[in-house]
């Protein structure tokens, strides 16, 4: 198996992963990410692995077998770590939003939010 | 001493991420338990594709002089998994304020205390909630 196909099969299970998450989830409504925020942080991690992955290669940290690389690069990266963040960023996220306690002043008995519930959320918040 | 700069630095960096989660409620100190599934979970699907990398004869330890020359497992070094710890607190920093400057901007939550991530069920966006 070469990186290419390494990295794609780890990044299916995390978009696998990610998208099936919140259909398991036994609270309602179901929390999905919001897109987004994983869509900033993406950008975000894209740019910082192609700086820091290059000081990283160049600091002579760790390197790769040539034959097993696609042959596109990024500064040093290879195209195929990019594949970490993308999909940290999926997964993660998606987590989270499944497992994260909804906030102590709003109680998650409702479905979608009755305006009567954002009054009181505003009331609250208004501090 | 230069053998440990990657690893201090990979520290310093933790740090800050755990700063910016303090100072603005993000994560651990959001829910420290969900906080901590997230980071444990992460970081064990990054390792195991780190060591199907390894076992596969892809990814080769440097000599790098920065590093310690330590190896958790062959071509794993001692680093790697604050590396790891590190890549999935910078997501989660990220995303969280991410989502949270995006509810501001909204003007659901004025007050910037409110949506973190999408997890919090009087956010009235459409986003968060699909019918």
């Amino acid at each position: 198996m070469t990186y290419p196909q390494l990295a794609l099969a780890f990044l299916a299970a995390a978009v696998a992963v990610g998208l099936a998450l919140p259909l398991v989830q036994r609270r309602r409504p179901r929390t999905w990410p919001r897109w987004g925020a994983v869509v900033i942080t993406v950008v975000v991690l894209v740019i910082l692995t192609a700086i820091f992955d290059t000081i990283m290669i160049a600091a002579g940290l760790f390197h790769y077998d040539p034959d097993a690389l696609a042959g596109l690069h990024v500064g040093l990266a290879p195209v195929e770590d990019f594949a970490y963040p993308v999909a940290a960023a999926i997964l993660l996220p998606a987590l989270w939003v499944t497992l994260v306690r909804p906030r102590a002043s709003t109680p998650l008995d409702g479905a979608a939010p009755a305006p009567a519930a954002r009054g009181t959320a505003r009331t609250e918040d208004a501090r | 001493m230069t053998g440990l700069i990657y690893l201090t630095v990979l520290l310093a960096l933790i740090g800050c991420m755990l700063l910016l989660d303090r100072r603005f409620t993000l994560f651990f100190w959001r829910d420290a338990r969900a906080a901590a599934i997230v980071t444990v979970v992460g970081v064990t699907f990054l390792l195991a594709w780190d060591f199907a990398g390894i076992a596969l004869g892809i990814f080769l330890r440097g000599a790098g002089e920065i590093a310690t020359g330590i190896e958790l497992a062959p071509e794993m070094p001692l680093e790697e998994p604050f590396f790891l710890v590190f890549l999935v607190l910078v997501t989660m920093v990220a995303y969280t304020g991410a989502a949270r400057i995006l509810s501001r901007g909204r003007g659901d939550l004025g007050d910037g205390r409110g949506p973190d991530g999408g997890a919090s069920p009087h956010a009235p966006g459409a986003t968060e909630w699909p019918a």
